[in-house]
């Protein structure tokens, strides 16, 4: 028996690129502004959700693809809160989600009836980083409950992504969070991506946040 | 446990190389992981053994060869290129802050060494 070596050079994940190119082709000819929402379970991704949908309602309208383990609650939550659309995905134990999950969970859904839409992943700031999704801003949600040295212990999602928004805030004096040592970490990892700073309790920063979220929406559509 | 689905993923990527080549097994797997694709290789290889053997694909039985990528960053005051020292990202002379230069999150099948 002979050997021979042949030249590959593929990325192992590239099915799953593929059809998050055409899922990302789907979500641009819809106009619709695809936001994928990676973070820690209870970070707060369903009431940044819901406080994005009460401060642009009659503004944008806005659909929602929820991926949990299980369950439908998030479903129910910002359908009652004024989302245009949801459906949920249940990933059955996966600890991401997956852009053949997203595909399907579009057949579901109107894109050409909104504006945004969120895709909220599994609770999990590892593997999610690695599966695109089709979607335009990836967007890295951390609470200051979670712990100032995040961008330390979890580097990658933090230099990966589009836009960082850091929660919680109502409850910086109660907790150990030093944003100059987060700041710093984080700038290293990512020196460019916008960093917001809100609280969804509080309604704190939530203008600025939606107002940048507008911003994204009408340069989508120029470009 | 997402290594299941990254081995299922590569089950299918070599399968289609090989095939693609007219191989009849493919005897060893070049892989480049990058540190911060948080893949445990043990349990990769765990997955893809299981995988491949489930399908009778002619990738079972395959090795791996991996290099690894670390993450790093360039401190732009000293130039020095360095890796996380103590899980922070602090220049090793002079202690500033350093600037990513690398992210050492690859996932890649370099190539195959297949058996005719």
């Amino acid at each position: 028996m002979s050997t021979r070596t042949i030249k590959v050079i593929k990325d192992i994940l590239e099915s799953n690129d593929l059809i998050a190119a055409e899922n990302r082709s789907k979500f641009e000819n819809a106009g619709a502004l695809a936001i994928n929402i990676i973070g820690s379970p209870g970070s707060g991704k369903t009431s940044l959700i819901l406080q994005t949908i009460k401060a642009l309602q009659h503004k944008k309208k806005i659909g929602v693809i929820e991926g949990d383990v299980a369950g439908d609650i998030d479903t129910k939550r910002v359908l009652a809160g004024g989302a245009e659309d949801a459906v949920q995905i249940n990933t059955g134990g996966n600890c991401h989600l997956e852009a053949r999950m997203v595909r399907q969970a579009m057949q579901n859904i109107n894109l050409n009836a909104l504006d945004i839409i969120f895709i909220e992943n599994v609770g999990n700031l590892i593997c999610p980083n690695h599966w695109s999704l089709g979607e335009a801003i990836k967007l890295c949600l951390i609470s200051v409950a979670e712990g100032d040295d995040k961008p330390i212990k979890y580097p990658e999602i933090f230099a990966a992504s589009d836009v960082i928004v850091l929660t919680k805030n109502d409850l910086i004096a109660h907790v150990d969070f030093n944003k100059e040592f987060f700041y710093e970490s984080l700038r290293a990892l990512n020196p460019t991506a916008p960093l917001l700073e809100i609280s969804s309790r509080t309604g704190d920063g939530i203008q600025g946040w939606s107002g940048w979220l507008v911003d994204q929406c009408a340069q989508k559509r120029k470009s | 446990m997402h290594e299941h689905s990254v081995a299922k993923s590569l089950v299918d990527l070599v399968e289609q190389e090989a095939q693609k080549a007219a191989a009849k097994r493919v005897k060893t797997i070049r892989l480049a992981i990058g540190d911060q694709s948080h893949i445990d290789e043990a349990s990769l290889k765990m997955h893809f053994d299981l995988i491949a053997a489930g399908r009778k694909s002619i990738s079972q039985g395959a090795e791996f060869q991996i290099s690894r990528t670390p993450m790093k960053f360039r401190c732009d005051a000293c130039s020095v290129d360095f890796e996380i020292v103590n899980h922070e990202f602090r220049c090793p002379v002079c202690e500033r802050s350093g600037r990513m230069i690398g992210r050492g999150d690859e996932l890649r099948v370099e190539s195959i060494e297949v058996m005719d």
